[in-house]
């Protein structure tokens, strides 16, 4: 494919072509394929090993305390008027200041199984250090990267400001006491839908099923957010799927995708097409639907039957070279200060304790924020999601590919 | 001779080693080479279809750009004159801006509210352009047609810029000799002008149909869940299922399918200097 730009010239090239830029935003184009055709040691060679860490059983952590890297997903923490993430008052720009540490911020986390596939993998399952010190894949890829025991365990001495952690997250099953994570946002996944095509409010995921929407209907790439949610149709608890329950939602989709019914999956594009009337009613990630144009007349709700919750996880890949920065960082974003400023800008949830009364405190739009219940959900709204249950390696990859040869 | 086995032949022999590995642990990047020749029966029988419609879109589009770019080149080298130049870079403006965001304007111009369909509103063609399999059922995005149109769009410039070549190459002097030996204007055309031509169309061709059929930007941003061509689903096994052994051999299968098309090509229709 001679003429494609590679990787960061589509990234960038897709960042400018949208107003909006979100996270996520090249989930579903999986935009690494340029050298996908080249071959796999090719891929390996691309894997952002700078140092390695020489050893086949695992690098030790380094431990550098005066530089940090930290690779993130797009438009993920507060920048200045110029897009700069380390300006002077910025988070980055304060840490730095208050630390001396320097801050190398990437914005190429750009999809969970392809930084896996391009870097994780090749690089960590060799037992070499990837140049990040900090990455933040979301909550099931963090639990596959803690079970294959390529993350480093936090010094939680250095880290006080963990008791600011959201009590859930303390006690997941593939890492209770949250040692090798934090956090860094949260985000629910229902259904949106624009109430001049649609004619009326949804409230069911089953709702996108009617006749009157075909083709007008998107899901998401994400398979646990457009399978967990199909489950909930089916009166199952994506919490505890197995491969049954899920076997019954992608035939689901499988069904809706044949009539014709769902249009396409996609990543955020969605909104582009629901902002255009191309299509009428989709699945959708709650931060999204929160920064829209309250003008356009956008509607978002989680299904009656419940929707998916998610969040994404910082964690210290095995042998980083700067874990005590590290340390540093993950105390300082978890300063309610900190992270109310954060949550400002990227509008999602916030893990840590605090924030909601920061906002309130600072008055104005702050405080609008703070009564926005897509950013913090009442109690009521927290007992209808869940995350979508743990899977085996086996079943993981089953469902993957069934997955994959549904969404086309 | 050296830079040839340096970047053809060393990735060829990796691509096809791992092609013929197994990866025991989806998630460690270990192979053993197996001689695994099922993952490419196995690339077959999954992906046939996305082979025929990478096959299909790509002929398609490059005919739209030979049935665009062959007259266009003719103007451009006969009868623009002295805004040639001018024209010429016009061709090539749009490669000023990425490709990625060419195709994602195409989204809104071919979108619900965009002009495209505003025109066929207004002029209630609608009913005759789905009539002409144009529009589906009263949609241009989202369309296998949209995905072609996009693939004409981004690779037509391919086509004309080679044929513009090979006819500005042309002594006018032959096409005077043609007319006063008592030829029409259609007959020195299709005796001189045309034959000269050809190998401009043939490498335009190579140009636009082998690309076209590797994209997936325009698949990907322009059609629906039934149109996804090739490129997505190797990228799609390498990226999201990790199954690089079975991506490895699809790509291999698609390279190996694109050289002896190509291959058989030239031997019908090419020209001497490219088949040789």
């Amino acid at each position: 494919m001679p003429d494609q730009p590679t990787d960061p010239q589509l990234a960038a090239a897709i960042e400018m072509a949208r107003r909006m830029s979100r996270r996520r935003f090249l989930t579903s184009m999986g935009l690494g394929v340029g050298a996908a055709a080249l071959g796999p040691s090719f891929l390996a060679a691309c894997g952002s090993s700078s140092d390695s860490g020489g050893g086949s059983e695992g690098a030790a952590p380094g431990n550098g305390d005066t530089k940090l890297t930290i690779s993130n997903w797009d438009a993920y923490i507060d920048e200045d008027a110029n897009g700069n993430v380390t300006a002077a008052g910025t988070t980055i720009g304060d840490f730095q200041k208050a630390t001396g540490i320097k801050v190398t911020y990437n914005k190429d986390f750009n999809d969970n199984d392809e930084y896996f596939n391009k870097i994780y993998s090749p690089v960590l399952g060799k037992g070499k250090r990837i140049a990040a010190d900090i990455t933040v894949p979301t909550y099931w890829m963090a639990a596959r990267l803690v079970g294959l025991g390529w993350l480093e365990e936090l010094p939680l001495d250095d880290i006080p400001n963990h008791k600011n952690m959201v009590d859930s997250y303390l006690d997941l099953p593939w890492d209770p006491g949250a040692e090798h994570f934090m956090p860094w946002q949260a985000g629910i996944s229902g259904i949106a839908w624009n109430p001049k095509l649609t004619g009326g409010d949804l409230t069911s995921v089953n709702d996108l099923f009617e006749p009157k929407l075909k083709g007008k209907v998107t899901f998401l790439t994400e398979m646990r957010d457009s399978v967990g949610l199909v489950m909930f149709g089916q009166g199952n608890d994506p919490a505890d799927a197995d491969v049954a329950t899920i076997d019954k939602a992608l035939d689901k989709l499988e069904e809706e995708t044949n009539n014709g019914q769902i249009l396409k999956f996609t990543g955020n594009e969605y909104l582009r097409s629901l902002e255009n009337g191309d299509v009428a009613a989709c699945l959708a990630w709650s931060g999204d639907i929160a920064q829209l144009d309250p003008d356009l007349g956008i509607q978002f709700a989680i299904p009656e039957e419940g929707g998916m919750q998610w969040f994404d996880a910082m964690t210290v890949p095995k042998g980083a070279a700067n874990l005590p920065a590290a340390a540093e960082w993950m105390n300082f974003v978890y300063d309610p200060e900190n992270a109310a400023r954060i949550t400002e800008f990227v509008q999602y949830i916030s893990p840590v304790k605090g924030v909601q009364e920061v906002l309130e405190a600072k008055g104005g739009e702050a405080a609008e924020l703070a009564s926005n219940p897509l950013i913090f959900p009442d109690e009521e709204t927290l007992a209808r999601v869940v995350t979508f249950g743990e899977l085996s390696v086996e079943d993981e990859i089953e469902v993957q590919k069934r997955f994959n040869d549904i969404t086309g | 001779m050296l830079w040839l086995i340096l970047f053809f032949l060393v990735p060829m022999w990796t691509l096809l080693r791992i092609a013929l590995s197994t990866k025991p642990n989806a998630y460690l990047p270990e192979y053993e080479f197996t001689w695994e020749w099922s993952n490419f029966s196995s690339a077959v029988d999954r992906f046939q279809p996305e082979l025929v419609r990478s096959f299909s879109y790509a002929a398609a589009a490059t005919v739209l750009c030979i049935a665009i770019g062959y007259p266009l080149a003719y103007f451009l080298a006969f009868k623009a004159g002295k805004y040639r130049t001018v024209l010429l870079g016009l061709v090539m403006v749009p490669f000023f801006i990425s490709f990625l965001i060419r195709t994602i304007a195409w989204q809104t111009i071919l979108g619900q509210e965009g002009p495209a369909l505003w025109f066929l509103q207004t002029f209630r063609l609608v009913t005759v352009t789905d009539a002409l399999g144009i529009t589906s059922s009263g949609a241009f995005l989202n369309t296998p047609q949209a995905v072609i149109l996009g693939l004409t769009y981004n690779f037509v410039p391919f086509m004309i810029l080679p044929i513009y070549v090979s006819l500005e190459k042309i002594e006018p002097a032959l096409i005077s000799a043609g007319q006063d030996l008592y030829s029409t204007p259609r007959q020195a055309f299709r005796r001189i002008v045309l034959p000269l031509s050809l190998p401009g169309v043939f490498a335009g061709t190579l140009l636009t149909f082998i690309p076209s059929a590797g994209d997936y930007i325009n698949a990907e941003l322009l059609g629906n869940v039934k149109t996804s061509m090739i490129g997505s689903q190797i990228s799609k096994l390498f990226l999201k299922e990790s199954n690089y052994p079975e991506a490895a051999a699809l790509s291999f299968i698609f390279m190996a399918i694109i050289t002896v098309g190509v291959l058989v090509y030239a031997r019908l229709l090419g020209t001497d200097e490219l088949s040789a």
